[in-house]
This record gives C-alpha cells, structure tokens and sequence, in this order.
C-alpha cells in the first residue's frame, strides 16, 4: 500500500472518526438535590432548554434568579433568565430526581469595550493618518481600531522600507553622477583631435573641388 | 470584468466591515452541560446485633436487616445517613416492618424502642412517639394502628414533637448523622423479621 492509499483511506475514516469522537458525551454526575452555578461576566439575556431521558417531575429543576418557566413537555423545559453582567445562574435539582439531563445555555453577551476609529482626512495632495481617538458613530468614514502595537510594527517596518529605498537612490545618484562624468566631453564637443580631424576633411574637400577642371565645354 | 473586478470587491469588503462593526458588541453563546442526577442520602447499616444465642441479625446491603430470634430478646441496629448534595435536605424517614406472621393489633410484638443519636448518647424512649403511617400519609399512634389481624408489613414513623403530624428531619449539606435503634420484642411473639430503612426527603 502506498502512501497515497494511506492517505485516502485516512481521508475517509477522519469525518466518521470525528463523527464518533463528537457524539461522546461525559456526563456530569450530580448529587440530587444539589445546586450547580454558571457564571456569567455579560449577560443581556438568557434562554435555558433543558432536556431529559426520564420524564421531567413538578419541581425537578429549579433555576435562579429571575427565571421563569416558559413551557415544559414530558422530556424537556424551556426557561427564560432575565440576567445582567456577572450574572450567577443557579439550577437547583430535585432531591427526589433521578434523570440524565442537557442544559442547553444560550445568551447573549454585550461585549462593552471603547470603539476607537481612525480618522482620515483627504486632499487633493496627500493622506493623512490621524492617531486614533474616540470620536463619534456619526463619522462617515472609519475603521476598525488596530492597537497600537502592530502600528509600531508597521511603521518600524515602512521606515525600513523607506531608508532602502534612500539608500537604493543614493546609490542610482552616484551610479548616475560617474556616468555623467565619463561622458561629458564626448557629448560636449570640445575634444580637440575631433575638431582637428573635421578641420581637415572640410580642408582636403576644398582642395579637391578648387583643383579639379570644369567639365562638358 | 477586470475593470469592474477591483470596485466590486472593495464594496464587497466595505458592507463586510459595515457589517461586522455592526454587530461586534453582541455575541451569542451557547453552553451545553451534561448531568445526570443520583440519590443525594446515603443509608447504611453499620452494625447489628447483638448476634448471641437468643438473636441472629443480618444485615443485607445497605438499607435491610433481617431478624431472627427468641421472642422477648432485645435487638439493635445502627446506621448512617449521609447527605452528599450541596443543600440542606428534608428527610422523613420511615422503618418498614415486615414479618413472616400477621401483626397483632396495636403491634403489640413491639414492647419498647429506645433511640440513640448524637444528642442522645443516652437513649430515648420514643415508644409513644412512634406512628404507624396509614396508606393515605395519616399518621396513627403505635398502640391504635389499625393492623387487624392479616397485615404482615408495617410502615413506622418517629413523630419526636408528638402532634401526629410528620415533619421533617433536616440534615445539612455533606453531613453524616448516626443513629441507633434498639427493639424489645414482647415474649408472647416470635417469627422472622426483615426491617427496612427508607427516607423520603424534599428541599426545605
């Protein structure tokens, strides 16, 4: 068996693998009559299902504080939990229960942190960056704020960038200025032995057309 | 489509982080809990006796014993309750009697019961504090239970305040009590007993 095959037939078992390893539930054991607590930094609002194998007796489950019961079935429950931030929830067993049960807890948190946007201006000429501030919803234009650590970075990382680059066209300057140097006097005109030679053809075309007779008479 | 390419994605990616800047302040979460639920009261007989000539106690599992001996003799049993839940729980317990030979009326093969616990080291004679409980959860002094000649099984309940009514015993969260009962038959009986020891309990 070849590798490829190793790797085909592991691709075809790993989501049944998964599959399986997921549908394994651990089961916490609780005493009845027992009170188990959840603990919640943000709150805003709170649903809790409740579901059993064995049928679910009066006041088997008992949630606190500010919960109500909003319907029941043989096997399950629906609570309402009207929570707040570092809100305790506390589900209270019957002693008399014996059940295999599933909390399902959803709620939903607000998450209070400062909104920090940056500000752009623009101008016909250039971009600029503003720090980031606390500034209003109402701007138009904003983005989401990046902490200041990975600005550092960035900018350590264009003022690289940018010295290169200097370094690079300091470098073409020079490269340029040598050049310009060794080709100066060609492209002036003013070497000597070019004159002296042009001098001398125009000199030697001359004679030739002085010295030679007329033609056709 | 390349010249349309580039402003369409930079809509695309504009109403994207619209979009998310919109809803980054609320998440919604979701919590799955397994449980599963067992008895919160242990009971265990812990000893028996006095297991001489004149009396065989058994113990069988935790909550039985049974009894054989000569009427008249004296028989004890001592137990634990143990509340393993994090609350305090009401408990009413009760002593099921059952015998291989009718009651007599009154259950006069029950000549006296002292009880022991930690507050009584001494012993107690709740004899007059002990109640047969009817089918109908009504409480009936031992000398008038109404065992008229053909019931085999009797349901008992210490009654310590004496009103007829039951109340609870509570037991705090993680506590172990112990208690021990001791039974003097009445010479004019004899048989088999099997004694069984069962609490019934709420939340306060």
């Amino acid at each position: 068996m070849g590798v490829m095959d190793v790797r085909t037939v592991f691709a075809a078992f790993l989501p049944i693998f998964l599959l399986f390893t997921g549908s394994i539930v651990h089961a916490n054991e609780i005493y009845a009559g027992s009170t188990v607590s959840f603990y919640f930094e943000n709150c805003i609002n709170m649903t809790v299902d409740i579901l059993c194998s064995n049928t679910i007796g009066d006041g088997e489950f008992t949630l606190y504080p500010n919960c109500s019961l909003l319907n029941s079935t043989i096997h399950t429950q629906k609570w309402s939990c009207s929570c707040t931030n570092k809100y305790a929830l506390e589900i209270t067993t019957s002693p008399a229960s014996r059940n295999n049960c599933t909390f399902i807890i959803t709620y939903v948190e607000r998450l209070l942190m400062p909104e920090k946007v940056v500000e752009y201006h623009h101008s016909s000429s250039d971009t600029i960056v503003k720090e980031p501030e606390l500034i209003n919803t109402t701007t138009i234009e904003r983005v989401i704020y990046i902490p200041s650590e990975n600005y550092t970075s960035n900018i350590e990382y264009l003022n690289e960038t940018v010295q290169n680059l200097s370094k690079k066209i300091d470098e073409l300057y020079n490269l340029t200025q040598e050049l310009k140097q060794t080709t100066e006097p060609t492209e002036g005109g003013n070497d000597p032995k070019a004159l002296a030679i042009v001098v001398l053809m125009i000199f030697i075309l001359l004679v030739f057309l002085v010295k030679s007779p007329p033609q056709g008479r | 489509v390349k010249k349309l390419a580039t402003p369409v994605l930079a809509v695309l990616l504009l109403l994207a982080g619209v979009g998310f800047a919109a809803i980054t302040n609320l998440i919604s979460n979701t919590v799955h809990v397994d449980v599963q639920t067992k008895t919160p009261i242990e009971i265990k007989f812990v000893d028996a006796g006095p297991n001489d000539d004149s009396v065989k106690v058994t113990i069988e599992g935790d909550n039985a014993i049974t009894v054989d001996m000569y009427a008249g003799s004296t028989f004890y049993f001592n137990y634990t309750v143990t509340n393993h839940a994090n609350n305090p729980i009401d408990r009413y317990p009760v002593v099921i009697v059952s015998s291989d030979k009718s009651f007599s009326a009154g259950l006069q093969e029950i000549q006296q019961i002292v009880y022991y616990d930690a507050n009584y080291p001494d012993g107690l004679d709740i004899t007059d504090m002990t109640y047969c409980v009817n089918e109908d959860g009504i409480l009936t002094p031992l000398r008038e239970c109404n065992t008229d000649g053909t019931a085999t099984t009797v349901e008992l309940f210490f009654d310590n305040n004496g009103d007829g009514e039951p109340q609870p015993y509570t037991i705090t969260a993680g506590a172990t009590w112990w208690y021990r009962i001791d039974v003097v038959t009445n010479p004019a009986t004899a048989g088999t007993y099997t004694i069984t020891y069962e609490e019934h309990f709420t939340l306060p």
